[in-house]
């Protein structure tokens, strides 16, 4: 099964690294506690069960009986605890997960089967952090290579820069692979990925809106292939900083005005044959938090200038762009000048604002510049993409404390939004965290401090041998069963070549 | 003798002013420093005090020159620190990636040496004649075509429709991977890369030939009764040849620094994308690194360049006792 991926790993240390190869790869070798399924809810993975403290401030997990590592060693709560000392050494481990993890105050091997992980205070999203976390074994050297895991794949070859080589591990007790091999290749140009399917050389691959355009209507590569969709843990947005630190985005009639401006449904359909979905919310659709019951805003190019009127920006007699008080409505648009696709959004955006009086100069910047911008808060407006968590807790992008620090890229600073955000970080229940994360939502929609511009898809071609792929908004690697569901149900076209 | 001595000396100097400017520049960039690190949504999660200890573990808060001194020290120990991003030894990462590089360069550019001279050679004792016109023009066009576009109809030819040749990636993912598989591996990238620099040869070779051919020292060779076969190896092969040694040095670095495009098209693990994906990310030790190895190249070349022609033309020797 040959399956195609955009770039190596940096490194197969699970813990040490947070490219998105490193952790996905991590995650097929080694099972973390938990994982998530596809509609983001968590299932046991390394435990088999788990359960809270009255208190809250005690999580106990139970480990999955038979679990061994690749080396046939039986998976202990001391590998549980050697690999969260690992992951908050600094020298070790990546800072990032660690920091997910700062409310531990200590990982305890109760007997070998049982971990206690206390924590400072009570914390709903807390066993998340332990779905991103492959266990490391305590008895092998960390450095040894290849590295052992329990996961129902182990490494069998690295041929660096060209491909990994999993093979299955049938031992898995919960999920062992039905087929051999897993070759990721790593390929990074998707003419190549597409010339590679029609020669036969790999399964699956991601294929591109332009490529799937000129291939929808191939009877013959629609008789080779099936097509698997999925919609990214993303979105793309423009943050209106509403901070007082310009004079156009305290207002939100002006922030609401440049919403119903964009014709996001427009752009999309410029994309043709596009899955994509015009954005509510920075919450996934899929995820279990999501409120179905909010609707996006209509483009409503009349009602945006009532807004923007009502607001004061007026448009004056032989003017084309709005004033109030003596200042023009003119505005930088920050983003990163990293592909084609974001110089095509901005000038979309550009164009749909000067409809309605806007002013808009479009200020692309390198990307480790950009990067440091947004860190200094250095923009105005700001166009770019969020890769969210699997778990819906807004806290870094909406808190009122995260407006300096954290991904709070507009500055909001709500009251009654970081009252609930708080009160469902210690609500356990789902149906209740979900309720409050619906109230969240529908006063992100009236407050608009960001116009949520869409969901991207993905989209993946596999060959119709194949069967028992899914994907889910971590894809297709990144999920259970995942690719240990993956057989044959005739022989593979790849295996000749 | 002592001049090159003195050569090598100035080369040992440059190299370390390229490493002290490199150092300098790349610090002074604009950006997040932890860029390499990890992606601003992972970033995100860190509070300043957070960042400030990382920054510290990876070395980011001292003084410039305290780092300049320790990266030289390393450097003389044969440490070229560590990657931000996979936190492997850089110099690991670089001899990974330098093997499959060098290997594609060298065997594109003895195609280019093996067909362009030749062919220049050829053509420049057809001077005006329809197929040399035709041949000319044809070199041009081939010199003009985007090197992806002439990588994709290859590969369009003889990966998918005649599955003659392997489509990409270096060794094949199962099966024998003996010297005629890497060769059939080899041979489309190496031949893209060729196509573009035979054009250029061919046409360097065909002037510096026709110009000697054309010179008071062929005209008097000839009329002294020397046959046109000698003529030709003395007074037209020879100054291609010096020409060539001389460009040699300005090919060398072009030989690690790999091609990106090429590289990315047929999955191809060289430098070329490691000195993007380094530059991009802000992953300082690994671009460090690497222009130092490519300064040190450029130098190295030049150097190399200066001996092989005075090897070749003895007047070069003349000009070195003078």
């Amino acid at each position: 099964m040959r399956f195609t991926i955009s770039a190596e790993p940096a490194t197969l240390d699970f813990l040490g690294a947070s490219d998105v190869w490193s952790l996905t790869i991590g995650e097929l070798i080694s099972d973390p506690l938990v994982v998530f399924d596809e509609d983001l809810s968590i299932r046991p993975a390394a435990a088999a069960s788990w359960e809270w403290s009255a208190d809250h401030r005690e999580l106990r997990f139970h480990l999955t009986p038979g679990l061994s590592w690749h080396d046939g060693r039986p998976v202990t709560s001391a590998d549980v605890v050697h690999t969260y000392q690992r992951l908050i050494d600094p020298l070790t481990g990546d800072a990032t997960r660690a920091a997910s993890l700062s409310l531990v105050t200590d990982v305890i091997a109760i007997d070998p089967e049982t971990v206690l992980v206390r924590y400072a205070q009570p914390f709903a999203p807390a066993l998340s952090a332990w779905a991103v976390v492959p266990l490391v074994p305590a008895h092998t050297d960390p450095e040894s290579f290849p590295p052992i895991g329990c996961g129902p794949w182990k490494l069998a070859r690295w041929d660096r820069g060209e491909r990994l080589i999993l093979a299955a591990y049938r031992d898995h007790p919960r999920n062992p692979p039905l087929i051999e091999r897993l070759e990721l290749e790593v390929l990074a140009d998707y003419s190549t990925r597409l010339a590679a399917l029609d020669a036969g050389r790999v399964d699956i691959s991601g294929l591109l809106p332009s490529q799937w355009r000129d291939r929808k209507k191939d009877a013959d590569f629609l008789g080779r292939f099936n097509i698997t969709e999925f919609r990214m843990l993303y979105y793309w947005y423009i943050a209106w900083r509403m901070d007082g630190s310009n004079p156009f985005f305290a207002d939100a009639r002006v922030r609401q005005a440049m919403t119903l401006a964009i014709d996001r449904q427009a752009y999309l359909d410029s994309l043709g044959a596009d899955a994509s979905a015009v954005a509510v919310s920075s919450f996934h659709p899929e995820s279990w938090a999501f409120d179905r019951s909010v609707s996006p805003w209509p483009h409503d190019p009349a009602r945006a200038r009532a807004l923007l009127d009502e607001a004061g920006w007026k448009l004056g007699e032989d003017s084309l762009v709005r004033e109030r008080g003596g200042v023009p409505l003119r505005f930088t648009l920050t983003y990163a000048a990293t592909s084609a696709e974001t110089e095509k959004i901005a000038a979309f955006v550009k164009a749909s604002l000067a409809e309605v009086g806007a002013e808009t100069e479009l200020r692309p910047l390198e990307w480790a510049v950009c990067l440091d911008a947004i860190r200094r808060r250095d923009f105005q407006a700001l166009m770019s993409g969020m890769h969210l968590d699997p778990d819906p807790d807004p806290y870094d992008l909406w808190h009122s404390s995260q407006t300096e620090t954290g991904a709070n890229y507009a500055g909001l600073a709500d009251e009654q939004i970081d009252g609930w955000i708080e009160q469902a970080r210690v609500s356990f229940e789902r149906e209740e965290r979900s309720r409050i994360y619906r109230l969240v939502q529908r006063r992100l929609h009236e407050l608009q401090p960001n116009t949520f511009f869409f969901y991207p898809n993905s989209r993946s071609v596999v060959v119709r041998e194949l069967a028992g792929v899914s994907a889910g908004p971590r894809g297709m690697l990144r999920v259970r069963p995942g690719p240990a569901a993956w057989h044959w149900q005739a022989p593979p076209p790849s295996a000749a070549r | 003798m002592a001049r090159l001595l003195r050569r090598v000396g100035v080369a040992g100097a440059t190299v370390i002013g390229v490493s002290l400017i490199t150092f300098i520049v790349l610090d002074a960039l604009p950006g997040d420093p932890l860029a390499a690190y990890a992606p601003p949504d992972v970033t995100r999660r860190l509070d300043d005090a957070q960042r400030e200890a990382l920054a510290h573990e990876l070395g980011l808060d001292r003084p410039l020159l305290v780092r300049y001194a320790e990266w030289c020290g390393g450097v003389l120990r044969g440490d070229l620190g560590r990657s931000l991003r996979s936190r492997r030894p850089v110099a690991e990462e670089l001899a990974r990636r330098l093997i499959p590089t060098l290997e594609l360069n060298l065997a594109a550019f003895a195609l280019v040496l093996i067909f362009g001279l030749p062919l220049g050679w050829w053509a420049a004792r057809r001077p005006g004649t329809p197929l040399e016109r035709f041949t000319s023009l044809g070199l041009l066009a081939l010199y003009a075509a985007p090197s992806f576009w002439i990588a994709m109809v290859l590969q369009h030819l003889f990966a998918v429709r005649w599955g003659l040749l392997p489509l990409y990636g270096r060794t094949p993912p199962s099966g024998p991977s003996g010297p005629l598989v890497r060769l059939a591996h080899l041979a489309l990238p190496a031949s893209c890369l060729a196509l573009h620099g035979l054009a250029f040869y061919a046409r360097l070779a065909r002037n510096t030939a026709r110009e000697g051919l054309s010179s008071w020292h062929a005209l008097e060779a000839r009329t002294l009764g020397v046959t046109e076969r000698r003529v030709f190896f003395r007074h037209a092969l020879r100054p291609s040849l010096v020409a060539l040694a001389t460009l040699l040095g300005l090919v060398l670095p072009a030989f690690v620094s790999g091609s990106v495009l090429i590289e990315s098209l047929f999955g191809w693990p060289g430098l070329g994308r490691l000195y993007v994906q380094a530059v991009l990310s802000r992953d300082f030790p690994v671009v460090l690194g690497l222009t130092v190895l490519t300064g040190s190249l450029t130098v190295a070349g030049s150097l190399l360049a200066d001996m092989i022609a005075g090897l070749i033309d003895p007047r070069w020797r003349a000009g070195d006792e003078r």
